[in-house]
């Protein structure tokens, strides 16, 4: 049987669980692009992180987030 | 913070939003706007959007957006949201803001504190709006004229 790949929402679920498990202090400022294996890439440019992103050939749709400066999101 | 879902046209985005409930209306950033959306902000009217933290008169676009919220991997809600869209790139909120108006009209919205053992940290709480009361059997409490 054929595997199916998780709809972007479940592998938004799996995404958020992992992003909870970080500390994204040193992000701050800055796009990040993530999944639930990590940190595909980031960049101070959303367009720059997604050209990175589709350059990458990931096949999981990533979650895009801007980490704010001067807090931490738990 | 809220995840979400954005759709326009043919693009997706997910991403974090925060809600709130002292913003009139919801906002969206600019890159998220042109790059995560291709919204074409350029043909779109500007009008004057909310008082910036400076206090300087934000210049906003308004765009219907279909937003999503996904919760555990399911897609539990969607509609289509107004989002005004600061043009300014120097005048761009910190993060995508849920305001009030039109989202507080479908969600009663609790902000609840003692989930954690961090003191600082709360969780919103979202219900569906059900019940909502009849607008024509507000009464408006009297003045209180304080001598």
């Amino acid at each position: 049987m054929k595997e199916r790949k998780p709809s972007g929402e479940k592998q938004y679920a799996n995404a958020t669980a992992w992003l909870a498990s970080q500390s994204l202090e040193q992000y701050a400022g800055q796009w990040i692009a993530y999944t639930p294996s990590g940190i595909i890439a980031r960049n101070i440019s959303l367009a720059k992180l997604m050209e990175e992103v589709a350059k990458s050939g990931i096949e999981q749709t990533p979650v895009y987030l801007r980490v704010p400066e001067g807090a931490v999101i738990t | 913070m809220l995840n979400v879902v954005f759709q326009y046209n043919e693009k997706r985005f997910y991403s974090i939003a925060m809600i709130d409930s002292g913003a009139d209306y919801s906002l969206l950033r600019l890159d998220v706007a042109k790059e995560g959306l291709g919204i074409p902000i350029e043909e779109l009217e500007v009008m004057d959007g909310p008082l910036g933290i400076s206090g300087k008169q934000l210049k906003v676009v308004e765009v219907q957006i279909e937003m999503g919220i996904v919760r555990n991997g399911i897609l539990v809600w969607k509609d289509w949201l107004p989002f005004r869209v600061p043009i300014d790139p120097e005048s761009q909120p910190a993060q995508i803001l849920i305001g009030r108006d039109p989202f507080f009209y479908f969600f009663r919205i609790d902000f609840r504190m003692g989930f954690t053992k961090d003191e600082e940290l709360g969780k919103f709480i979202l219900y569906p709006e059900e019940k909502r009361r009849q607008p024509n059997r507000y009464i408006k409490p009297p003045s209180v004229d304080i001598k």
